[in-house]
């Protein structure tokens, strides 16, 4: 299993698992619709262990891989045949501004994320642990915490002020990001 | 409503995928429209998929399977980003509660150890555990990626069984590779479980690395590679190709246990994690003297009598220290007073976590519950066993009391005396038991590598399921293992119990959360061969 060819296929399928939680996140936004992103995600999986060769080491995997998910990800709204997406139109141009995409930046927020979460208070803790932990839909953590659809979409939205504002203020604390693939 | 609340509405409900033709539109005006949306898209995008990769990639407090290396936190990207700078090939280092209970407020501060009188109700969890019964869903988090034949396949808590040659990519960034005759477990991101076959990891020098585990022997990949082989009926062959391996041997203490002494309930926390498990107590229930020691809880049947251990849970199946994977043991000294009448059930232990429910219980069921009971019994008293286990779903091994075959009559355990339970599940061996008195009352044989799914955020009761099906009478000396012990050490146990003494012969000393002591260390080109049932040290 351990052939140079084999390494390289390897080590890129290697990153590409590291990077997926991102990579399902920009898919995800994309499309807006969680049944297509596996799909999407394997294809770009499939494209990345073909190329794999073409990737050099040290260079910008994530623009790498995000480039081909994107194409990934029009052709397969342009399969589906189905108007519940996105217009191609507005998706190039959402892509046109993947830079506000920064993984960098998006790492730094992952390792902040879980300790500003555990400082929300604890009823919007819980609005986010529903609809992020368990994956219920806004209606659904309504539902369940007894409240109206509206006040929910408040709750989640004070809460991710709250949390980019904790994780912004623990970024500076920890000075400048050094540059990651 | 103000424009970006808006769009912040209308990108949640596209997020979700329940945008209607009408709004659509409308956020493609808003889109193309303006450069400053398209940047607000893109922040609630990368704020949504950050939380979203929180929700699932967290683990909890220690994973399943006695936990991993002690790293599993470290990013497992920045690991394999330093092995691709190192460039290629193979011979450098390869890359690499309720706590949501659901709740919240419910919680108990980590430094408050006994709770008298109780100061929570079970109807604080109502938001999410609606009826009497939690059927939920408990998230399952990946914990590799299979890579075989060009494929991104997510792996949860699950056994592995792949025919042929299979390549993994841990969640905590160790490659492995799985020969086609090999049954792997997946315990947790960091922790295979090696039934059969060969198992090679590559981890880098810094990553989270992954463990391997064999019954008493865990094989702690301390940066470098090694393979193990499973040999014979219980040898496990360790080569080392570069860095430094720990083989360890299990530390055969419970991950949990109370003896109860009325000292204990004013101002100890259980001696079993140098974090505590601390249990709380509702105000109906009393301390009485025990069956062994000066200490016992006594419970009532009331809804106001329950026991809540305040750790252990975690956000995931397979996560929280009371989660196991690989075998089980829970045990007990009791002396009922149930009722036996039917839908009149009193839990010795249960956590409750969705379908991933572990319970000892006294149970007189409805019919409408036959279809869990493996094997099918054909009575109404019985003392149940219930666990998920992979590919079987929750199932119940219940022990009939009906004073046949071996088995005790609930009027023989109702006679006054403590009587010691010990149920047990073994993934090495498939067996499912339940002992009673140190005998081995009935049994039940699943596939070898059959693992358990358990753990996540609901806490565990003694006594009690959540506040419901309320034990009668004295439970002391409970204690929970996240394997399984040996008919010998159950009977042993019986044997101690009815003699008036603990367990184990350190029980009041001071424990530290460790799980596995180091036995032995092999450098590159090492190898060595170990007994999975005798590990030195075990």
């Amino acid at each position: 299993m351990d052939s140079p060819a084999n390494d390289a296929v390897v080590g890129v399928q290697t990153l590409f698992v590291g990077h997926l939680p991102a990579l399902r996140g920009f898919v995800i936004s994309l499309t807006g619709d969680p049944g297509l992103v596996d799909d999407i995600i394997q294809e770009t999986f499939l494209t990345i262990s073909a190329k794999a060769s073409t990737f050099e080491v040290g260079t910008n995997f994530k623009a790498w891989a995000w480039s081909i998910a994107r194409l990934k990800t029009l052709e397969a709204l342009r399969k589906s045949g189905k108007h519940r997406y996105l217009a191609a139109d507005v998706i190039e141009s959402l892509c046109a501004h993947e830079e506000a995409f920064d993984w960098n930046e998006f790492d730094r927020m992952q390792r902040h994320v879980a300790a500003c979460i555990e400082d929300l208070a604890p009823k919007a803790r819980t609005a986010v642990e529903l609809r992020y932990r368990h994956g219920h839909s806004a209606a659904e953590v309504a539902r369940r915490m007894g409240w109206t659809a509206n006040a929910i979409h408040v709750a989640l939205s004070r809460a991710r002020k709250t949390l980019r504002e904790c994780v912004e203020k623990r970024v500076v604390a920890e000075g400048p990001s050094r540059p990651v693939g | 409503m103000r424009d970006d609340e808006r769009l912040e509405r209308l990108l949640e409900r596209h997020v979700d995928g329940v945008l209607d033709d009408v709004e659509r539109r409308e956020l493609e005006d808003m889109l193309r429209a303006s450069a400053h949306v398209r940047r607000a898209f893109w922040e609630h995008a990368k704020w949504n998929a950050a939380i979203r990769a929180w929700g699932e990639s967290t683990w909890g407090e220690s994973g399943a399977g006695g936990a991993g290396n002690g790293s599993a936190g470290r990013s497992a990207r920045e690991s394999l980003l330093r092995w691709l700078s190192l460039g290629r090939g193979w011979r450098g280092r390869v890359a690499s509660g309720l706590a949501l209970l659901v709740g919240s407020g419910f919680m108990i501060a980590a430094g408050v150890a006994w709770l008298r009188p109780v100061a929570f109700q079970p109807s604080a969890s109502a938001a999410v555990f609606t009826g009497g019964y939690d059927d939920r869903t408990v998230p399952m988090a990946d914990v590799a990626v299979n890579t075989s034949r060009n494929m991104v396949q997510r792996l949860p808590v699950t056994t592995l069984r792949p025919q042929e040659e299979t390549r993994l990519l841990s969640a905590s960034g160790a490659v492995i590779d799985v020969s086609g005759n090999a049954v792997l477990g997946l315990a947790s991101p960091s922790v295979g479980v090696l039934y059969s076959g060969t198992v090679s990891t590559r981890s880098a020098a810094d990553a989270a690395g992954y463990s391997i585990i064999a019954s008493n022997l865990r094989i702690v990949d301390r940066g470098g590679s090694f393979r193990a082989v499973r040999v014979g009926d219980h040898g496990v062959v360790v080569s080392v190709q570069e860095g430094v391996v720990d083989v360890q041997s299990r530390i055969r203490l419970p991950v949990a246990s109370w003896s109860f002494e009325a000292e204990d309930a004013v101002t100890r926390r259980s001696p079993s994690d140098d974090g505590g498990h601390a249990i709380m107590l509702s105000a109906g229930v009393e301390v009485v003297d025990g069956g062994v020691g000066s200490g016992g809880l006594r419970f009532d049947n009331t809804l106001d009598s329950f026991a809540m251990i305040d750790r252990g849970t975690g956000p995931r199946v397979g996560s929280g220290s009371l989660a196991s994977s690989v075998g089980i043991t829970i045990e007990a000294l009791i002396r009922p007073e149930w009722s036996g009448s039917k839908g009149d059930n009193d839990a010795i232990y249960r956590k409750e976590d969705g379908q991933y429910c572990v319970l000892l219980a006294f149970q007189n069921d409805s019919p409408l519950y036959d279809s869990l009971r493996e094997p099918a019994v054909e009575a109404e008293q019985c003392l149940s066993f219930g666990l998920h286990l992979s590919g079987y779903g929750y199932r119940e091994l219940d022990v009939p009391l009906d004073g046949r075959d071996g088995r005790p009559t609930l009027a023989s355990l109702k006679d006054g005396r403590y009587h010691h339970v010990a149920a047990t599940y073994d993934s090495f061996s498939g067996r499912k038991c339940v002992f009673i008195d140190g005998r081995l009352v009935m049994e039940w044989q699943y596939p070898r590598g059959t693992i358990i799914l358990s753990g996540g955020p609901a806490p565990a009761f003694v006594g009690s399921s959540a506040g419901q099906e309320n034990f009668t009478g004295v439970i002391d000396e409970f204690a929970i293992y996240d394997f399984t012990l040996s008919p010998a050490e159950v009977a042993d146990h019986a044997t101690r119990a009815r003699a008036g003494l603990p367990y184990h012969d350190d029980a009041d000393a001071p424990r530290s959360r460790e799980r596995w002591r180091s036995i032995k260390r092999l450098a590159a080109a090492e190898s060595g061969v170990f007994d999975e049932r005798h590990a030195p040290g075990g």
